[in-house]
C-alpha cells in the first residue's frame, strides 16, 4: 500500500509534468462542456429534456443566492463563479468516487536505481490534490478582490487594508490583509483535507475489507464531496457578498 | 517554507495550470451555458409578467366597459322616462284644451240655436200678426161688401173673434 500526499506524474509535455489530478479535473471540465453544449444546443422559450432539467438547476441556485445577497442583479452577477465552483468542486469529488478511479494504474520504479516496485494510479481525484484546492482558493480570493474593486471603487476597497484615520483602524486593516491570506489556506487545506483523508480512508477500507464494508463510506463520501463543494461555493459567495459592502 | 510546498506536492506549473483551467471552464460555462440560459429565463419571466398584466389591463377595460354601458342604460331610461312624463303632459293639457274647446263651441252652437228659435218666434208671430190682420181687413171688406143683414152681420164677427182665440191659443 503505497499513499502519496503530492499526486503523482503520469507523463511530461513540453516539460509540463501532467498529473493523475491533473487529468481528471480535465475530465470534469469535458463533462462539464459536453452537458452546457447539450442544454444550449437548441434553446427554447419552453424548455424540455435536458435545457428544462439545467434551467431547473440553475432556478433553484440562483434563487439560493439571491436570498444572500437579497438583490437579483447582484445574484445574477455572483452567480457565474460561485456555481462554477459548486458544479466543478462536486462532480470532481463524485467523479473521484467513480469505480477505476484510483485502481486503474501502472507500477513504476520507485527510486532510479532500485528495485521496489510503485501502483501509479491513473486517475486520482482532483481535489485531493493541494495544486488543485490551492488554484481554487486564489481563483475564489482574487474575485472577491476584483469584484470589490469594481463595485466600491479601487481606494476604498483598498481603505478596506490600508488605513490611517486612527490606530485601531490600521490595526484592523493589517487584520483583515491577514485574513485574506489565511482565507486561500483555509480554502484550500479544508477541501483538500477533507478529499484526500476520503481517499485515504477509501483505500484502507478497501485493502482491508475488499466486499461491502466500503460501502457505507463510499456513501458518506458523496456525502462529504457535496457538503465541501457546497462549503466552498457558500463561503466564496459570503465574501463576495462582504467585498461589494462598503466599509463601516 | 519552499521545501513544504514540495512535500505537499504544489508545483507551481501544474498550480497555474489549475488556475488557468477553472478560469477557462468559468469562461467557457458563463458564455455559454449560464449566460444564454438566464437570459432567456429572464425574458420569460419578462414575458409571463408582460402576458399577466396585459390580461388583468384587459379584464380591467372590459370592466370599465361594462360599467359605462350599464350607467349609459341607466341614463337612456331616465331620459326615456323624463320624455314619457313630458309628453303625457303635453298630452293631457292637449285633451283637456279640446274637451274646453269642444264644450265652448257647444254652448255656442247651442245658444246660436236658441237664438235662431226665438228669431223664428218673433218672425212666426210677426207673420201670424199680419195674417189676422189682413184677415180682419178681408173680413172687414167682405162684411162692408155683402151688407148682410144684422143678424148675420154679428154672427160673421163672432166667426171671426173666434177664429182668432182659436188661432191664439194655437199658437
Amino acid at each position: 500500500m503505497h499513499i502519496s500526499l503530492a499526486a503523482e506524474r503520469i507523463f511530461t509535455i513540453f516539460k509540463m509534468p501532467i498529473t493523475n489530478t491533473l487529468l481528471m479535473s480535465w475530465i470534469a471540465m469535458a463533462v462539464l462542456i459536453l452537458i452546457s453544449v447539450l442544454a444550449t444546443r437548441k434553446l427554447k422559450l419552453v424548455p424540455r429534456g435536458i435545457q428544462n432539467f439545467v434551467e431547473a438547476i440553475i432556478e433553484f441556485i440562483l434563487d439560493f443566492i439571491n436570498q444572500i445577497t437579497g438583490n437579483r442583479k447582484e445574484a445574477e452577477k455572483f452567480f457565474p463563479l460561485v456555481t462554477t465552483i459548486f458544479v466543478f468542486i462536486l462532480l470532481s469529488n463524485w467523479l473521484g468516487l467513480v469505480p477505476g478511479v484510483g485502481t486503474i494504474g501502472f507500477f513504476e520504479v520507485a527510486h532510479a536505481g532500485s528495485n521496489e516496485q510503485v501502483f501509479i494510479p491513473l486517475f486520482r481525484s482532483a481535489n485531493s490534490d493541494l495544486n488543485m484546492t490551492l488554484a481554487l482558493a486564489i481563483v475564489s480570493v482574487l474575485a472577491t478582490q476584483i469584484f470589490g474593486i469594481i463595485t466600491i471603487g479601487f481606494f476604498k476597497h483598498l481603505g478596506k487594508y490600508i488605513s490611517f484615520k486612527n490606530p485601531g483602524l490600521t490595526f484592523a486593516g493589517i487584520l483583515e490583509a491577514i485574513a485574506e491570506a489565511v482565507k486561500v489556506l483555509s480554502f484550500s487545506f479544508r477541501l483538500f483535507g477533507n478529499i484526500f483523508a476520503g481517499e485515504v480512508l477509501l483505500i484502507v477500507m478497501a485493502v482491508l475489507l475488499p466486499f461491502i464494508a466500503p460501502l457505507p463510506f463510499m456513501l458518506l463520501e458523496l456525502f462529504v464531496g457535496f457538503i465541501q463543494a457546497l462549503i466552498f461555493a457558500m463561503l466564496t459567495l459570503v465574501f463576495l457578498k462582504i467585498a461589494v459592502s462598503e466599509a463601516h | 517554507m519552499n521545501e513544504l510546498f514540495h512535500k505537499l506536492g504544489v508545483e507551481w506549473k501544474l498550480l497555474l495550470a489549475q488556475i488557468v483551467n477553472f478560469v477557462i471552464l468559468l469562461f467557457l460555462l458563463k458564455k455559454f451555458l449560464y449566460k444564454p440560459l438566464i437570459n432567456l429565463m429572464n425574458s420569460r419571466r419578462q414575458k409571463i409578467v408582460e402576458g399577466l398584466e396585459k390580461a388583468k389591463k384587459g379584464e380591467e377595460e372590459f370592466q370599465k366597459i361594462q360599467e359605462l354601458r350599464e350607467k349609459e342604460l341607466i341614463k337612456i331610461q331616465k331620459e326615456a322616462e323624463v320624455i314619457i312624463a313630458k309628453a303625457k303632459d303635453v298630452g293631457d293639457k292637449k285633451q283637456q284644451e279640446i274637451l274646453k274647446e269642444a264644450e265652448e263651441k257647444t254652448k255656442k252652437i247651442i245658444e246660436i240655436g236658441k237664438g235662431m228659435i226665438e228669431i223664428e218666434k218673433e218672425k212666426m208671430l210677426k207673420e201670424v200678426r199680419q195674417d189676422i190682420a189682413d184677415l180682419v181687413v178681408a173680413a172687414t171688406g167682405k162684411i162692408l161688401e155683402e151688407k148682410m143683414d144684422k143678424g148675420r152681420e154679428k154672427e160673421m164677427i163672432n166667426e171671426v173673434i173666434k177664429k182668432l182665440e182659436k188661432q191664439r191659443s194655437g199658437i
